[in-house]
């Protein structure tokens, strides 16, 4: 097969890798998506960080002050850019974001403490606790994976208006013997008969609520109209709050991308892992993959590597303190040896006003730091700064030097470098 | 608790505290249990599980081989729900010296312990995993032991038999009157309140810790702490205990306990029985050991790392390590010190816990005159989980078992162990204290709850949650809150030193989720 130089491949279904593959097609490239399976987006809470509050009133310095950090490699157009194509492509399947980079909205976590983030599906905007009201916080008895209680009381430990309350849900026994999960409930949900019953149980006790929250189960296909149609029937606005994974939001969104790639014809061939590369004079020109009855070469004039980092697989890590790169062995940044990966505290508790008041290096476990270094187009480079294959692009957690949880840059990332991969 | 009419006030709440507690509670004598952190905390909670055959004592220590076997018959038939009769083999791999194996099998014999050698053939049928190079392989009566059961069991027992068992209490002061322990200052961990307990008097059964309590009553005491290390895989491998046929050394006994297997140990020795800490290159020679037994073992997923102190002692001796004896001492401190109303039992293993716990009740009962005798041989500790159920045996699949047959239609809260919400729910219910910090650890001495592969990232907030719940919880939001960081905490201990592969996968989701997804790291922070 003749191999175009503007072919892209694309390896790896998590949202870095998709948003790229959008970007590349719109382009005018000819796409194809390789992947081991399904990305972080579904144990993602399902809001866009950027970057906690201290420092998002000014990214810009923020990204001058971190210049090895992705948002520098990518640039702040990158990011705009990338949210941008992303929410063309979830709006398509009818799943709309709000806000922008800049001011951070404070939703409540399902433990009811404040999670932080830019831009969130608009179904979780009116649980802005910046705003005031008073909120009800609800979820159906019995269920494992929400407990609006320990939500609530939280919340109101910290100044917020918060009450909670259960709803029977008689639909759960018949739904799953043991185990409901997220994604279960969603289907269940997405029946107008259980949705009648849940708002019939929680309109008389609103008791001055001016909104209600609800474990982030508002359907999956029908989400649209199952929020809607839960707003109608409370009279009041309703939010969700994201629980344990399964994420009904990020799967969502992987449903969004997964269907614009599709009708703009994009293959994504799932099961699929690339074993390794093929490379020729400081390029890729190829990436191994095996199929039920042989291995298959996939060939592209650009390859865009999105495997993720050592949660996706991209990075594998054994018990030498080795670290390998899982389809080019590119040359990984390991921040010391295994002891040091981790820090002896699992997190250190912080005030959120502190968060950033110093510099991010070596906050949280080191070990998040760890990555493939790139330069200012994301191609892959080695200890002393030179590109390492011409035609490789990194995006995505496999990149280096940044910590996501401890920024609150998991998202952010995700757009600045999978928009800017495909540039 | 009331304390001014108490015969017997007993330190310790390991295998030998509770055993000896159980046993002049049974004796008619009214006894108090006291223990720093609550039941198994110690040593017993420590250990790899492994009800002794004696096998690997005969040659170098034949007492305790010969109680070790004696005690192994007799748990058996006395508390079989916190024992899964497993088996065991002693396999001799090319790593081994084959002379070893002779002097092996006639202290054996000797010492009476049913062994017999099978052919390596019938070894490898029996456990496909294990190394085929092989060279010999004998079958002995060893046994995999829940001590968390086992303790359980008998801190039931003791109150049943108008016993009390108060755990977070320390003992701060011994106070002696006239050459007499007359009682014991105590402080509770959680409220900082302190109370005299008074006893007709003292056993001190705290392990690893005997040194610091006899030295409350100004009697000199040398414990020699030895630290050993266990590796927890995610894989229970076998079905039978695998120990080396070779002199013993580090990582050559590896147990399956319930879903996973443990591999240890190490032997370490220590100045202080608090360090229970964990070093990298204890885990590569765990690992490293492990794969002469089972090839591809370092490869697979390690689960946990931790460490228990075991309490070596022999009176007059210094030997240290794998040199000293396992075998046991019950001394009286009247003759031994001059100080009366106090009894040290010190040393053993948990397999011998119940002899230890006999001698010291046959020493306390001398001081006071008493003369009952001891009836643990024969009587069966009831599960605590299934009162009306004669006890019968533990085997791995019993909870999947438990939660079909009683087809009840309720939600896992711990997917990897099989915990659900009625478990939970009955368990914290159980405690006296479920609103203390630690509670979510005290479940998981119960329950197992989050020590699957998990490690608590899904089961820790379901826990919480449910604790926390109006109509049936007793926790409210900040107690709840802040036991889920401890519990988060506690779990990221035993799995920090072994964190690469799938197990720094895993991390990395339970860090999604504590922070990315929960924020627990903002609220913990009101502490």
């Amino acid at each position: 097969m003749a191999v175009s130089s503007n072919d892209v491949l694309v390896i790896g279904a998590g949202p870095a890798g998709l948003l790229a593959a959008w970007v590349a097609r719109q382009r005018g490239a000819k796409v194809r998506v390789l992947a081991s399976g399904i990305g972080t987006t579904h144990v993602s809470p399902g809001w866009l960080q950027v970057l906690n509050a201290a420092s998002a009133a000014s990214l810009e310095g923020w990204i001058a002050a971190h210049p090895q950090h992705p948002y520098a490699l990518a640039g702040l157009a990158a990011l705009l850019g990338g949210l941008a194509a992303l929410r063309e492509v979830s709006e398509s399947a009818g799943v709309r974001y709000v806000g922008a980079p800049g001011a951070n909205f404070r939703l409540p976590t399902a433990l009811g403490a404040l999670g932080e983030a830019a831009v969130t599906p608009e179904s979780f905007a009116a649980g802005d606790l910046r705003q005031p009201g008073a909120v009800l916080i609800a979820g159906p008895t019995g269920w494992r994976d929400f407990y609006p209680q320990l939500c609530a009381d939280n919340l109101a430990r910290q100044g917020f208006a918060a009450q909670s309350t259960a709803f029977d849900l008689p639909e759960m026994a018949a739904a799953s013997r043991f185990d409901l999960t997220p994604v279960g409930l969603a289907r269940l949900f997405e029946q107008a008969e259980a949705r009648a019953r849940v708002a019939a149980q929680l309109k008389p006790r609103l008791d001055g609520a001016t909104r209600v929250g609800l474990p982030a189960v508002l359907g999956l296909a029908q989400h649209a109209e199952v929020w809607r149609d839960l707003q109608d029937r409370l009279g009041v606005p309703v939010f969700e709050i994201p629980t344990l994974p399964p994420s009904v939001p990020g799967m969502r969104l992987f449903n969004a991308c997964k269907a614009a790639l599709a009708r703009a014809g994009v293959p994504i061939l799932l099961g699929m892992t690339a074993v390794r590369g093929e490379t020729a004079n400081g390029r890729a020109t190829g990436v191994v993959a095996p199929n039920v009855v042989r291995e298959a070469t996939y060939r592209a004039g650009t390859i865009i590597l999105a495997t993720g980092g050592l949660y996706g697989g991209g990075i594998a890590s054994n018990h030498r303190g080795e670290m390998r790169e899982a389809v080019f062995d590119l040359p990984v940044y390991v921040p010391g040896g295994l002891s040091e990966w981790f820090n002896e505290r699992f997190f250190t508790p912080v005030p959120v006003e502190t968060l950033h008041a110093t510099s991010l290096q070596q906050q949280g476990h080191p070990i998040h730091y760890a990555g493939v270094r790139a330069n200012s187009r994301l191609q892959p480079v080695d200890e002393t700064g030179n590109v390492v294959l011409e035609n490789v692009r990194i995006a995505g957690r496999l990149l280096a030097d940044y910590n996501p949880l401890q920024e609150g840059s998991t998202e952010g990332v995700w757009l600045a470098t999978g928009y800017r991969a495909a540039a | 608790m009331k304390t001014q009419d108490l015969d017997v006030l007993v330190i310790g709440g390991g295998a030998t505290g509770g055993g000896t507690a159980f046993d002049l509670a049974l004796r008619g004598l009214r006894v108090a249990l006291v223990e720093r952190a609550d039941l198994t905390d110690g040593t017993s909670g420590r250990y790899h599980g492994l009800l002794h055959s004696g096998g690997r004592y005969a040659v170098r220590d034949p007492e305790s081989a010969r109680e070790c076997i004696a005690e192994n018959r007799l748990l058996r038939k006395i508390v079989p729900h916190g024992i899964e009769d497993t088996g065991g083999f002693f396999v001799q791999t090319p790593d081994d010296d084959p002379e070893y194996a002779e002097q092996w099998v006639a202290a054996c014999r000797e010492c009476g312990i049913a062994m017999e050698e099978i052919s390596v053939a019938q070894a490898l049928k029996e456990e496909p995993v294990l190394n085929p190079r092989l060279r010999r392989a004998f079958r002995v009566p060893d046994a995999a032991c829940d001590s968390f059961d086992i303790l359980t069991a008998l801190g039931a027992a003791i109150q049943q038999h108008g016993g009390m068992v108060a755990t977070y209490e320390e003992v701060i002061g011994l106070t002696v009157e006239g050459g007499k322990v007359i009682g014991a200052r105590l402080r509770h961990r959680r409220t900082s309140e302190e109370r005299f307990v008074g006893a007709a008097m003292v056993v001190n059964a705290a392990g690893a810790w005997a040194g610091q309590i006899a030295a409350m009553a100004g009697c000199p005491l040398t414990v020699r702490p030895s630290k050993g290390t266990m590796v927890a895989m995610a894989y229970r491998f076998v079905n039978t205990i695998i120990n080396r046929l070779h002199k013993p050394g580090d990582g050559d006994i590896l147990v399956p306990v319930g879903t996973v297997a443990v591999i240890g140990t190490t032997s370490v020795n220590v100045s202080d029985p608090n360090d229970t800490s964990v070093q990298p290159w204890e885990i590569q020679l765990m690992l490293e050991e492990g794969e002469k037994l089972i090839p591809g073992f370092s490869q697979a997923r390690a689960l946990r790392a931790w460490a228990g102190v075991r309490p070596l002692y022999e009176e007059g001796a210094s030997a240290e390590g794998r040199e000293a004896k396992r075998t046991f001492a019950v001394l009286d401190h009247a003759a031994r010190d001059g100080v009366g109303g106090l009894v040290t039992v010190v040393g053993g293993k948990f397999t011998t816990y119940r002899l230890m716990a006999e001698r010291a009740a046959d020493a306390v009962c001398a001081q006071l005159g008493v003369v009952r005798p001891c009836v643990t041989k024969s009587f069966v500790l009831p599960d605590v989980r299934l009162p009306l159920n004669p006890p019968k045996p533990h085997r791995l699949g019993h909870r999947l078992e438990d939660l079909e047959e009683a087809r009840r239609q309720d939600q896992l809260i711990c997917e990897c162990e099989l915990v659900t919400r009625p478990d939970l729910e009955a368990a914290a219910a159980a405690h006296g204290d479920v609103t203390a910090p630690w509670i979510l650890d005290d479940l998981r001495r119960d329950l197992r709850l989050g020590m699957g592969p998990c490690q608590g990232g899904f089961c820790g907030y379901r826990a919480a949650g449910t604790l926390c719940v109006h109509e049936t919880g007793q926790q409210d939001a900040a107690q709840a809150t802040v036991a889920l960081a401890d519990f988060a905490q506690r779990r990221w201990k035993g799995q920090r030193p072994l964190l690469w592969g799938q197990g720094l996968r895993q991390a990395l989701l339970d860090e999604q989720i504590y922070r990315g997804i929960l924020g627990l790291d903002r609220l913990a922070g009101e502490r």
